[in-house]
């Protein structure tokens, strides 16, 4: 250490009746002083971090819980908004098509004759694309599973929402949760929206 | 004779005051040094504890929410977009009244969210803690949380009444 390197730069003083070296006063009190003072330091910096370790062990869990709280119930939210919409829009096709067994259109022939503006079908692939993404929701964990990665599988749901809205022609804007999209209100059929869903597949994919 | 006692004295005086600061500043230097990097040390041991309990009482509660939001909006977007029976007019005032149930939801979430931050719920957590139960804890922490999720039971009743209209 540097302070004991530098007390042996200085040469010891000798006794001029036996001629063997002595150390004077001042260096054995400076010697006392500097070892002394680095086995402080430590004492110090010990005695506060056993302090510290208390504190955090006391502060550690509770800072965890709110953050965890935050954070189970905005994953949580999203996933649950995804999939239920699923299990809605699934539910929907599932009865519409007992409905009209030929097709799974939405509405019955009359409502179609009397607004062909809105005549609308859900593609053949809607009900097996909405069971795999249901599959895919019904597998985030409730609890946080650091191993299943967590943040990587709500990624992949998202990405597959947008799969799920291009198949069905919902558009992505009045389906989306992000950024409190979810909230926004949802305007009448007569409006724009309406239209916006009569897009073909390929437009409804350009988002 | 006088003024050079009064010198010693005064000179030891300084010194003496001199050495209990600097005593006094190398004792706190060193201790809030090691406080602070016991205290980091301190929360990795119980962290993730506690945030394994928060995750999974957050996730009850954004669970319920979540479906609540999404079967609202996917019966409002199917009655956007869709052709149905009911006539303009019907389906206008029911737009408007699942409208209005969102923008309920929104302010229960945003809700939540502050309940969330508050020192009451991590105190009350805290205080609720027991050392090692885990089940206990989680549980614990739900019911923590019962008068924050009683706005979302009463959002529940007005969204199914409203969902209840298309069954």
């Amino acid at each position: 250490m540097a302070p004991t390197s530098t007390m042996k730069d200085s040469p010891p003083a000798r006794d001029p009746a036996s001629g063997s070296a002595v150390r004077t006063d001042e260096a054995i009190e400076r010697d006392f002083e500097l070892s002394d003072l680095v086995h402080l330091e430590e004492m110090f910096q010990e005695e506060g971090r056993e302090e510290g370790i208390a504190e955090g062990l006391r502060a550690g869990r509770p800072e965890g819980f709110t953050l965890g709280l935050e954070k189970g119930h905005e994953m949580l939210t999203e996933v649950a908004y995804y999939q239920s919409c699923a299990e809605t829009w699934l539910a929907h096709v599932q009865r519409t098509s007992i409905a009209s067994p030929e097709s799974n259109e939405f509405g019955d022939d009359d409502d179609e004759a009397a607004r062909p503006s809105r005549s609308r079908s859900f593609p053949p692939r809607s009900r097996t694309t909405l069971e795999v993404f249901l599959t895919l929701t019904r597998s985030f964990p409730r609890h946080n599973a650091l191993d299943t990665g967590l943040i990587e599988l709500l990624d992949r749901i998202r990405g597959r929402w947008k799969l799920v809205c291009a198949v069905l022609g919902v558009p992505l804007a009045a389906a989306a949760y992000a950024h409190g999209a979810a909230f926004t209100p949802v305007r009448s059929r007569s409006t724009d929206a309406a239209v916006a869903v009569e897009k073909p597949l390929s437009q409804s994919l350009a988002f | 004779m006088d003024s050079d006692w009064a010198s010693d004295v005064n000179d030891d005086d300084w010194q003496r005051q001199v050495s209990e600061r600097e005593w006094q500043r190398l004792q706190d230097d060193h201790k809030k040094a090691g406080y602070r990097e016991g205290v980091i040390e301190g929360k990795d041991q119980t962290m993730q504890a506690g945030f394994n309990d928060g995750f999974a009482a957050g996730s009850a509660i954004g669970l319920r929410v979540g479906q609540l939001v999404g079967r609202l909006r996917a019966q409002l977007l199917i009655l956007s977009l869709t052709p149905t029976r009911t006539s303009e007019t019907e389906a206008d005032q029911l737009l408007d009244e699942g409208n209005a149930l969102l923008s309920e939801a929104s302010t229960v979430l945003r809700d939540l969210a502050h309940v969330y931050s508050t020192d009451r719920v991590r105190a009350m957590y805290d205080a609720s803690m027991a050392p090692t139960a885990s089940t206990e804890s989680i549980v614990a922490a739900s019911k923590l949380l019962d008068p924050a999720s009683g706005s979302v039971a009463a959002l529940r009743g007005k969204v199914e009444a409203w969902l209840h209209q298309f069954a």
